[in-house]
């Protein structure tokens, strides 16, 4: 009896915190399809008194969006996979391999994770404009734009990160000293034995870093602000592009809830798409056979 | 011998992005320098292709898609010239972009930005001295005297506006009928407008169900009290530059407020709507453009109506602006400066009215203008009253401050006279730094 008590106080309490995550969701949808009328009124309206589809499509022909999502989705993609596979093989060197330095250099990439990124916004600007031979740049780096307004520009403080090194190295040290020997035994070279052996067994720490690494680079706002052109739309992506349902005396909450429902959308089912690797990679640490 | 070529590569590698590094840190005092040599010898580049970077505050596709098509006629028209736009969101976004240019060396050639950024750029160095350009400028004469004021700093011009965004006082004509008032003629004395506020105000009980005057509880910028102190001759600061928040004038603004406001407000926060849009009050001061949506909702059409600010004596109203100005690191001003022309030719100016219901910045086009739109004489009357935000160093400062201290007169009902000593104590307490 009691225990059957304790599991719908059990329920009840997860309903409770249901209801609280989805809310917002809710009201966002309810939003999206309001007119700008109702929105005026002043009360909470969850159900719209007339069902405004046309907010998106006036909010997706607001500017390219079909741009937007792709340049969102080729950036957060490459950058996630690329930044999984520079991770795991950094983490890799400072967790299994013996070289001088390796300490110091450990502390290097910790105090990565110590300053923030308002910090290293300018001096990582001036690194990507004055890259060497990139944009129009000479071999002293100057001369062009570098790496500004490109796609490369936009994923590149995506494509290393302390803490992705952190959480691989962390990974890694836990493996036994044997593994390396018996690969080593079997004639592998140290990539070779990080490949065909340790990469395949990190599918736990891959499937949480690359949700951490995806959400981060898809929701990044400061980053492609200063680095792209918005007014050619070229490279813009759709965090920078929501900020435009805005002037100088109204914000167009309806059309702005209409975009973020469409690139909240597009999150939803890469998660929806993947998610049983993600289970099954976080799951695949946890279970000894 | 392997050992020894990869030592090689890795040192030359090292020593190439050493190099990199330094050249990165480097730029910015690099191109200073030649701005100051390249300022006044400009003719050399005029010959070869230019390529000017444009980037202006807001990106609202509506405004965004105009800027496009004036640079894409202006880029037909001038051989050699290529401006490419670009554009940041309104607040930190536009801030982010410029700081994050000018320290990379960067900077933009044209910049489009409000009248807070004058100070804090002009002595950063981000915004170039126009005064020989303008006094040069065909429209010199025909800019309005209030507008042009918004771009000069320590005597000089450096920006020139482009859009003005005037706050209006709004009235509801309908509920001035059905309180027996004239929609005809709105209040135009502070007596009037708190004659007006008390008949128009509607009651449930004790509780306020419309607001006879909607006045906002806290607010981005406090702009509405601003009105009121211009309104009884009290300014930002006097003519040495200096704060002049605690004035007898503001007093009796705080005052004026205090007397009828708790009677007849429905007051709102910064996260809420102006009751007046959801038609929940009868008169407001309100941003022109906010005011847009409420005039074309067929709900209320013909039903509100505008009129410049009821004042205790001094014709005067807030207005907003937005300036062209060539960045400091510019190396073809009068590339530049061209393309600033361009955009602000009587032309240009009556086009953005009819494209973008922008009031325009110069006197001849005000005829025009009207002929818009009726309620056009009351935007250019008030633009022609407005007076923008401080052009100081300490901007940012005294907006914190003053909307303190507003909301604590007139929501936490402290003693006006101690706030205002408090507030201008403290302002200059930070100026002092």
């Amino acid at each position: 009896m009691r225990q059957k008590l304790w599991k719908y106080v059990g329920n009840i309490v997860l309903a409770l915190g249901v209801i609280v995550t989805a809310f917002p969701f809710i009201v966002m949808l309810s939003v999206s399809l309001q007119s700008m009328n109702e929105i005026y009124s002043g009360e909470l309206i969850l159900i719209p008194r007339t069902w405004q589809f046309k907010n998106y499509h006036d909010a997706m022909t607001n500017g390219n969006w079909a741009r937007y999502i792709l340049n969102s989705i080729y950036v957060t993609g490459t950058a996630t996979v690329v930044s999984l596979f520079v991770n795991a093989m950094t983490g890799y060197v400072f967790a299994r391999i013996r070289f001088p330095f390796r300490k110091a250099l450990f502390i290097l990439v910790l105090v990565g994770m110590m300053v923030p990124p308002q910090v290293t916004l300018v001096p990582l600007f001036v690194l990507v404009k004055n890259f060497p031979l990139a944009g129009g740049n000479n071999i002293l780096g100057s001369g062009g734009t570098g790496f500004v307004d490109t796609y490369f520009g936009l994923m590149l403080p995506f494509l290393a990160g302390s803490f992705g090194v952190f959480m691989c190295r962390q990974f890694y040290v836990m493996f036994p000293k044997e593994l390396d020997e018996a690969a080593k035994i079997d004639g592998c070279s140290r990539f070779r034995a990080f490949i065909s052996i340790f990469l395949p067994l990190s599918k736990a720490v891959l499937a949480s870093l690359a949700v951490l690494k995806f959400i981060g680079a898809w929701n990044e706002y400061t980053w492609p602000l200063v680095m792209t052109n918005t007014g050619s739309g070229r490279v813009t992506t759709v965090q920078l592009a929501l900020t435009s349902f805005r002037n100088e005396g109204e914000i167009f909450w309806n059309q702005l809830m209409a975009a973020t429902i469409v690139t909240t959308s597009v999150v939803f089912v890469v998660f929806l798409t993947m998610q049983k690797y993600f289970v099954a990679g976080i799951l695949a640490g946890s279970i000894k056979e | 011998m392997v050992r020894n070529m990869k030592k090689t590569i890795s040192l030359i590698l090292a020593f190439l992005m050493l190099i990199a590094l330094f050249t990165g840190c480097s730029t910015e005092p690099e191109k200073k320098e030649e701005t100051k040599t390249e300022s006044t010898a400009t003719t050399d580049t005029a010959a070869s292709d230019v390529t000017l970077k444009f980037i202006r505050i807001g990106n609202d596709a509506a405004e965004g898609d105009y800027w496009k098509g004036l640079i894409d006629s202006f880029n037909k028209a001038n051989d050699g010239i290529t401006v490419e736009y670009d554009e940041a969101a309104i607040g930190e976004a536009m801030e982010t972009k410029l700081n994050t240019a000018f320290a990379a060396g960067l900077g933009q050639d044209i910049i489009g930005h409000g009248i807070m950024s004058v100070a804090a750029r002009v002595e950063a160095g981000h915004y170039m001295d126009i005064s020989s350009y303008f006094n040069k400028w065909e429209g010199k004469e025909d800019i309005m005297p209030s507008v042009l004021a918004n771009g000069t700093y320590n005597g000089k011009t450096y920006g020139l506006a482009y859009s003005t965004t005037p706050f209006v006082f709004a009235y509801r004509t309908d509920l001035f009928e059905k309180a027996g008032l004239d929609p005809n003629t709105p209040p135009t004395t502070w007596d009037e407008l708190k004659e007006y506020a008390i008949k128009l105000t509607e009651k449930d009980g004790e509780k306020i169900t419309v607001a006879g005057f909607a006045f906002p509880m806290t607010s981005g910028n406090f702009v509405e009290f601003d009105i009121f102190a211009f309104g009884n001759g009290s300014l930002y600061y006097d003519d040495e530059g200096n704060p002049t928040i605690d004035t007898p004038e503001k007093a009796e603004a705080f005052e004026f407020l205090q007397s009828f406001l708790p009677d007849v407000n429905l007051p709102y926060n910064s996260n809420e709507v102006n009751p007046f849009l959801n038609g929940n009050a009868a008169m407001t001061l309100i941003n022109n453009v906010a005011l847009t949506p409420m005039l074309n909702n067929e709900e209320y059409k013909g039903k509100v109506a505008i009129a410049t600010p009821p004042t205790n004596g001094t014709d005067a109203d807030f207005c907003g602006c937005n300036m062209l100005f060539i960045g400091g690191n510019c190396k073809n001003p009068d590339e530049a400066f061209s393309f600033i022309e361009t955009a602000l030719t009587k032309k240009e100016v009556l086009n953005r009215a009819k494209v973008l219901a922008i009031p325009v910045t110069r006197s001849s086009q005000v005829d025009a203008f009207i002929e818009l739109d009726p309620m056009n004489e009351v935007r250019a009357r008030c633009v022609e009253i407005g007076i923008g935000m401080p052009r100081t160093t300490w901007a940012a400062s005294f907006q914190k401050i003053r909307n303190e201290m507003v909301q604590q007169v007139l929501y936490s009902k402290a003693g006006a006279a101690e706030a205002l000593a408090s507030a201008q104590s403290q302002l200059e307490a930070e100026i002092a730094g």
